[in-house]
């Protein structure tokens, strides 16, 4: 089985279609040092900022993600529900009879009479009655978005990680870079 | 981080930056998958005990969204039946994966402490 995106490399070219930048791999730490001109205190300041802020956008992706990954089964659920209903209401001229959650803990018994429409609730206070066939290509629609959209938010998790952990490694190289000149100066200025 | 008693570390190539960027991915999918696994296993052995349970009980409801139908015990054994067989379908292409992943990672592992040897720390705990 190939690897998926979340686990194959992203090629040199990519550009994250939502925006998220790039973070530069520093290939020699000495000419990067030189060429930013600044002290290495200001520089791994910078790399400081920049992990926060790449940090604050995985949370809010990941918060994204848990809460698609949630619709997705509510909308399965929902779809089940639906072909059952359409189903049973086909075979039993006379409808059936069920046992519907008034509150969490409290059931009561109902009749469900043949129809033909049904309720689907659309959220901000909204529900559209709709036919079996609608409603059902309705809900098919939405899961496919929901999965689109979840699809989308892991490749940007697996993007921003990857531009985290280069970040940090930078952080790292540069910190010893300094620690290591400071041990060479110091070394130097005792001989 | 550099000790007072390393030798000059060893510098980061690209090539290997981008082995620890794909090892971070892979080691944080196998976890998700690990987790994925687990719950289906759980998933699977709920509905088992629930097949079980049919056999003995008298009438059976079966849970549609939020509302409880009266169905045919065997109309009930069916749904099961098909819910269990997708269950193991999604968890036998999960394992699968996750076998490809490990292979993956031990490989990507050598490579990187063959490079990096004690300056890198690859484990989960």
């Amino acid at each position: 089985m190939a690897l998926t995106l979340t686990t194959k490399e992203f090629p040199e070219t990519y550009v994250n279609p939502r925006g998220i930048p790039r973070v530069a791999f520093v290939d020699s730490v000495e000419q990067y040092v030189k060429s930013r001109g600044i002290t290495v205190e200001s520089i791994l300041k910078q790399f400081q900022e920049q992990h926060s802020k790449y940090k604050l956008m995985e949370h809010k992706l990941a918060q994204n993600r848990s809460h698609l990954a949630s619709k997705i089964p509510e909308i399965t659920k929902t779809t089940e529900t639906l072909q059952f209903l359409r189903k049973k209401l086909a075979e039993e001229d006379s409808g059936f009879k069920t046992n519907y959650g008034l509150t969490e803990s409290v059931f009561c018994e109902a009749e469900v009479t043949p129809q033909k429409t049904v309720h689907l609730w659309l959220g901000a206070s909204v529900m559209v009655e709709y036919t079996f066939d609608e409603a059902i290509a309705l809900l098919g629609k939405n899961l496919a978005a929901a999965k689109k959209n979840l699809e989308s938010t892991v490749e940007d998790l697996a993007w921003l990680s990857d531009q985290l952990v280069i970040l940090e490694v930078n952080t790292a190289r540069v910190y010893n870079y300094d620690v290591v000149k400071r041990r060479e100066e110091k070394e130097k200025g005792s001989q | 981080m550099a000790s007072k008693q390393d030798t000059t570390p060893i510098d980061v190539a690209w090539e290997d930056q981008r082995n620890l960027c794909t090892f971070g991915r892979m080691n944080r999918r196998f976890q998700e998958l690990d987790v994925e696994v687990r719950r289906r296993n759980a998933d699977l052995e709920k509905l088992t005990d629930a097949a079980d349970e049919i056999l003995i009980a008298d009438d059976v409801k079966y849970v549609f969204g939020e509302s409880f139908v009266a169905l045919d015990a065997d109309d009930v054994s069916a749904l099961i039946d098909a819910k269990k067989e997708t269950i193991e379908s999604e968890l036998k292409s999960l394992s699968e994966e996750k076998v490809v992943l490990e292979k993956a990672m031990n490989q990507l592992k050598s490579q990187l402490y063959a490079k990096f040897g004690s300056q890198v720390y690859l484990e989960n705990e």
